[in-house]
Formats: C-alpha cells, sequence, structure tokens
C-alpha cells in the first residue's frame, strides 16, 4: 500500500517570512560559539599550563602564565561589559509610549536572546568550570587566591555572566514598556543574585586565607555560592512576565484567528 | 498535526502567524529553562554534598546515602514546583536531575580524568534519575504537593541507594591489601591521595558503621528518606516564591528618564498596532 506525499499531514504550524524575522538566531548563534570558543581555549590552556607552571604563585613563570591572564582577561571582559552597557543606555528607547506592539513583540524576542547568552554563560561557572575548580583543590590545594582554576573561573567565567546578566536588565528596562514602569522583582533576583557571587569571593578567599578548609569542597564557607545561585530560580517569575505580556501581543499583532483551513 | 493539535490551537485564538511565533516562544523557554536547571541544580549540589559523589570511596553506607538524597531533592523540589505552577507539567524532579547527571559525567570526565588524571572509576558520579521519575511520577498522579511530599519525597529518599547498587556493587567487594580487609573502592582511593583523604580518615572511617553496606545502609536510606520530606516542602515554598512575578512602581522620575513617562499602567505596553505600522 503506497502513501502519497500530500495525503500525510503535516507536524509543522504554518510559517511566513514575517514569523521569521520576529526573532533571529544569527547573533545568539554567533555569541554562543564565541563563548564556547573561549570557554574551550581556557579549558585548553588549564591543560597545557596548570601542572606545569600554576603550582607556586611566587615562580616567575606563574607570573609569566597566569598571573598575565590574570591582568588581561579582568580589564578585558568589564571593559568589554562597559561598552555594551554605555551602548545599551545611550540608545535607549525614549519614547516607549508610542511604541507599536510589533516593535514590542520583538524586543520580548530580544529579551529571551539576552537570556540565552545568560544562563549559557552561567552554565560555564555553575557546571563545568566550577567542578572543575574541585579537581585542582583536591589535588595541590592552593597558595594565592589566585590559583590557575580561579583565574579561570572566579575572573573570567563570573565577570562573564555578570556582563550579560547586567545587559539583560539594561535591555529590559531600556527598551521593553513594562521594564521601564516598574521594577521586576524576578528579573532583579535572576540578574543581582548570581551577581553577588563576585563580591561573595571576598568572603570565601577570606575564610580560606584563615581556616583550612580544602579538605571538604562542600564547606559551609561555600554556601552562599549555592544560596546566590538559587535567585536564578525567580526566572520562574520573570517568564510569567514576558509570557504574559507576549500572549497578549500574539493576538493584537498577529492578526485574526487560524480557520480551519490553515490548520490543515 | 493532530486533531487534538487542531483543536488547542483553535481554542488559542491565534492567527497562523502568532502560532509561529508561540512555537519560536516554545523553544527559546526551553533553552532558557534548561541552562538554568543545569546550572543551578549543580552549583546547589556540586557545594552541598559534591564531595561524597566526587570518589568512589566517599560513597559510603552512613553519609553518601543521607547527603546526597537530601542535597539533590531540594532543587528537583523547587522546578517541580516552578514548573507545576506555570506549565501544569510534571517534569521538574526528572529535569533537574537528568541535567544534573549530564552536567556531572562532562566534568568528570573532562575536569577530573582529563585534567588531573584521576581514574573515571574513581569519579565515577552516582544517579538520582530513579527516585526524579518516582517524584515526577507520583505528582502526576496525585496533582498535589502535599501527597507528593510525604511519599514522593520518601521513595526518593529509600530509592536512592537501591538505584545506585547496580553499578556500585562491585566496589563494595573486600579485598585484602598489604595484610588488611579493605574494600575495592577503598583500594583505588589510596593509590591516588587527595586533599580530601585526611576529612575521609576522619568523617567517614569511623563510627560503628564501619561494614561493607548490608543493614547499615537502610538506616542512613530512611534517615535521608525523613530529612527529604521536609526539605521537599521547604523547597516546593521556595520554587512558588520563585514563580512570583511582581513588579513594583517606580517613580516619575525613573520613567521620564526610561522613556516611559506616560505609562497608564504597569504591564501593558504602549498602543498596539498591526504589523508594519511602525517600528
Amino acid at each position: 500500500m503506497s502513501i502519497q506525499a500530500s495525503s500525510i499531514p503535516s507536524a509543522r504550524v504554518p510559517s511566513t517570512p514575517k514569523a521569521e524575522k520576529m526573532f533571529n538566531l544569527g547573533p545568539v548563534a554567533i555569541g554562543w560559539g564565541l563563548l564556547l570558543a573561549i570557554y574551550a581555549g581556557f579549558r585548553l590552556y588549564q591543560g597545557a599550563f596548570s601542572f606545569e607552571y600554576g603550582l607556586d604563585a611566587t615562580s616567575p613563570e606563574f607570573a609569566t602564565y597566569w598571573l598575565t591572564l590574570f591582568q588581561i582577561e579582568v580589564p578585558l571582559i568589564f571593559g568589554s561589559g562597559l561598552c555594551i552597557w554605555l551602548y545599551l543606555w545611550f540608545t535607549r528607547d525614549r519614547d516607549m509610549d508610542n511604541m507599536s506592539g510589533e516593535t514590542e513583540l520583538k524586543r520580548y524576542f530580544g529579551l529571551l536572546a539576552w537570556f540565552m547568552m545568560y544562563t549559557f554563560s552561567f552554565l560555564w561557572i555553575a557546571s563545568f568550570f566550577g567542578e572543575g575548580d574541585a579537581t585542582w583543590h583536591q589535588t595541590v590545594i592552593r597558595d594565592t587566591a589566585l590559583t590557575p582554576s580561579h583565574i579561570v573561573v572566579f575572573y573570567a567565567c563570573v565577570p562573564m555572566y555578570i556582563v550579560f546578566g547586567v545587559s539583560s536588565l539594561l535591555y529590559a528596562t531600556t527598551r521593553i514598556p513594562a521594564f521601564a514602569r516598574g521594577y521586576s522583582l524576578p528579573l532583579i533576583m535572576a540578574v543581582l543574585g548570581p551577581g553577588l557571587i563576585l563580591p561573595n569571593l571576598g568572603f570565601n578567599e577570606w575564610g580560606h586565607a584563615f581556616w583550612m578548609t580544602e579538605e571538604i569542597f562542600s564547606h559551609p564557607l561555600h554556601w552562599g555560592f549555592p544560596i546566590l545561585g538559587w535567585t536564578g530560580l525567580a526566572l520562574g517569575g520573570l517568564f510569567i512576565q514576558v509570557i504574559g505580556r507576549m500572549a497578549v501581543l500574539f493576538k493584537e499583532v498577529g492578526g485574526p484567528p487560524a480557520e480551519d483551513a490553515d490548520l490543515a | 498535526m493532530t486533531e487534538n493539535d487542531r483543536a488547542i490551537l483553535k481554542v488559542s485564538e491565534l492567527s497562523p502567524q502568532a502560532i509561529g511565533w508561540s512555537r519560536t516562544l516554545d523553544l527559546l523557554i526551553i533553552v532558557v529553562a534548561a541552562f538554568l536547571i543545569w546550572s543551578v541544580s549543580h552549583i546547589s549540589f556540586l557545594l552541598l554534598g559534591g564531595d561524597w559523589d566526587f570518589f568512589i570511596d566517599w560513597k559510603d553506607r552512613q553519609y553518601w546515602i543521607l547527603i546526597i538524597p537530601i542535597t539533590t531533592i531540594i532543587m528537583a523540589a523547587s522546578f517541580q514546583a516552578i514548573f507545576w505552577n506555570l506549565f501544569r507539567l510534571p517534569i521538574g524532579a526528572t529535569a533537574s536531575l537528568l541535567l544534573l547527571l549530564l552536567g556531572t559525567w562532562i566534568v568528570r570526565y573532562h575536569s577530573w580524568e582529563g585534567l588531573a588524571y584521576f581514574p573515571i572509576s574513581l569519579v565515577v558520579p552516582g544517579t538520582c534519575l530513579m527516585g526524579a521519575l518516582v517524584l515526577d511520577a507520583i505528582l502526576v498522579l496525585s496533582r498535589s504537593w502535599l501527597v507528593t511530599g510525604m511519599f514522593g519525597a520518601t521513595l526518593y529518599g529509600l530509592l536512592f541507594y537501591p538505584a545506585n547498587w547496580t553499578y556500585m556493587a562491585g566496589y563494595f567487594q573486600p579485598v585484602m591489601n598489604m595484610g588488611d580487609m579493605t574494600s575495592v573502592a577503598d583500594l583505588i582511593g589510596y593509590v591516588f591521595p587527595r586533599a580530601g583523604t585526611p576529612e575521609y580518615i576522619r568523617i567517614i572511617e569511623r563510627g560503628t558503621l564501619r561494614t561493607f553496606g548490608d543493614t547499615p545502609t537502610w538506616v542512613s536510606a530512611f534517615f535521608a528518606a525523613f530529612v527529604c520530606i521536609f526539605l521537599y516542602y521547604l523547597f516546593w515554598g521556595l520554587g512558588v516564591l520563585a514563580c512570583n512575578a511582581r513588579f513594583f512602581p517606580v517613580g516619575e522620575r525613573f520613567k521620564s528618564l526610561y522613556g516611559a513617562k506616560g505609562a497608564k499602567d504597569q504591564t501593558a505596553g504602549g498602543p498596539v498596532t498591526q504589523p508594519g505600522a511602525s517600528s
């Protein structure tokens, strides 16, 4: 028995060129690709030089291979972040009251694109380099706060996701009416909470300087990190805010409801 | 497209164009949510109980069976609350534990073995997937967080050890080492001393539960189940709290600065027009 191709029901929802324009995956894909290259580069650099030149913070080789990396990455990441933040601020929409629904809908998709970058960059510290830090501490302990592991996880990966988190916050407040008319509690929580992991490093390193806590990675000294990480759960509330408004815009911008013929 | 899909789309009152946008939104939410679940589940587990999962010799009959379930159920419960409250999807616990398992395997292979050269047999992770599936199944059957906490969390704590027994059994076999009896897991650990080795001796190799398994494991499993019930409720509450979609009011100066001076309400955007009217 043969089946004609035209008789097979389509699993795809009818789409139009307009639908493809509403969200552009290109910039996100390029951003992910760049980040992936940076993180893979860090991992390869660690593999090549951690045990070779990273065991003694007082050695000249450590200064060459690791302090140099530290001195380059911190200003570079925060400098890039500052440029992005200034761009978002100075190009803000100064007349949101007269924004079209289509523009607003596009910007909600834009906000989700920023969050795709933010959560992707957070993943690398919370999972890959976060647990990777344990491999270093269980192997060689530490001599200063600047270990080959910390120089990557704390001073590159953390600033990186802070850049994307603050950018998401700025994008929302400078371009989307609802976020310009009120402080979004979940948005602030989801950006500020994980961002506080950076200042929490002060407590972490202070504690490590006085207490020998290398033996247990899940030591109470480290509990500030997961607690601040939990604030990421606030994205649940942000989903309500975003999806709720987008659902209204879908109906108002999208035109009349689909007929039976459209859904066939 | 099934008849059911068509019926749902008809009820949604969306245009074909908007249906496409809606599907795009679905995909974006899935991606963002997956990264979020993966990240938060891993950092939470890693820094609250990670040591007991890092190494095969730390997978003991007293603390491992207790600490791993109670440190993993917290995010499972929170994500279950978020997915159930927002989308009525009973997948939060399974998603949390599945992505955690994926994350730990990647790190064990690329960092523990790849960077520090520990053998994978020393750093193989445990799994909480069976308990997570049961937790989600009980939620969808009972549709009640109260019932899920009472029965699901109990089973989550109890099932952890038997779920891991299959691959762990070989490591618990007794062997002779330099005239003393030890387990295969301990023997592997002796070859690779770590910073945590003194703590291993201080914390784990003490007490009256020094056996190769047997009845002490069930003592630990029941205690884990007991603690899991309370933590489930506590962190379900955190998940519910995280779904708070509140906007706090801002002053006129803030609105003016952000170009929203003439706003009439807190949530709606500007006047909605058809595509192409303005951009």
